[in-house]
């Protein structure tokens, strides 16, 4: 037999209370899980910063300073610093820091868009038309500049 | 009971005893969300705690 939700009988009093749990209820589960996100990036960074010094451990990188090396972090990987074609190099000069910033956690760092968004401190959907546009804005940088060639 | 309506208006009002009330409705509800790997963390607690507070001010009667 079908099953029927019937809150005609809960007063307006008791409707509103449940309406008010169900929104903290939902609102306490997203802090949570961002709260996670957050957490297990950072636990990620510490890692590889770990990781980082124990690889130098025999070295004298363990004069560095932090800063030092999360610049070092920051740039060792950069998208500049792995392409080799020029037209695209040239591209991605041309874009803004804050879009070079999403290809390279998109693309070095292997970031989700969620991610990335949480690292930037802007919501999904933002980053993700930010992405799609900056992928235009290089395709056609690159379709006008084989043009050119040919 | 208080009626639910008039304590969430006062709570909006910045009334520190119907916030406090509102709260403690979402106590257990808090701590239970407050342990990861079954261990109890203070600071998610503390944020579950700052989001219901942001709930009182933003849910829309």
């Amino acid at each position: 037999m079908e099953k029927q939700n019937d809150y005609s009988h809960l007063t307006e009093n008791e409707s509103l209370h449940n309406q008010f749990t169900a929104y903290t209820v939902i609102a306490i589960q997203r802090m949570k899980s961002r709260y996670l996100m957050k957490k297990s990036k950072n636990d990620r960074m510490c890692l590889s910063l770990d990781e980082m010094l124990e690889d130098n451990v025999h070295g004298s990188a363990l004069t560095l300073s932090f800063d030092d090396m999360e610049d070092s972090f920051d740039s060792g990987i950069s998208l500049e610093n792995i392409i080799c074609n020029d037209m695209l190099l040239a591209g991605i000069c041309m874009l803004s820091d804050r879009e070079r910033k999403i290809l390279n956690y998109r693309f070095t760092l292997d970031m989700k868009h969620a991610e990335i968004a949480d690292s930037l401190g802007t919501n999904k959907n933002a980053v993700e038309k930010a992405y799609e546009r900056l992928i235009k804005k290089l395709r056609t940088h690159m379709r006008s500049s084989i043009n050119e060639t040919v | 009971m208080k009626q639910f309506k008039n304590l969430l208006m006062m709570a909006k009002t910045g009334d520190t005893d119907a916030i406090q009330k509102v709260a403690d409705m979402y106590r257990y509800l808090i701590l239970k969300k407050s342990f990861v790997d079954n261990i109890f963390d203070d600071d998610l607690n503390q944020q579950l705690y700052i989001t219901v507070l942001n709930c009182v001010k933003t849910f829309k009667t």
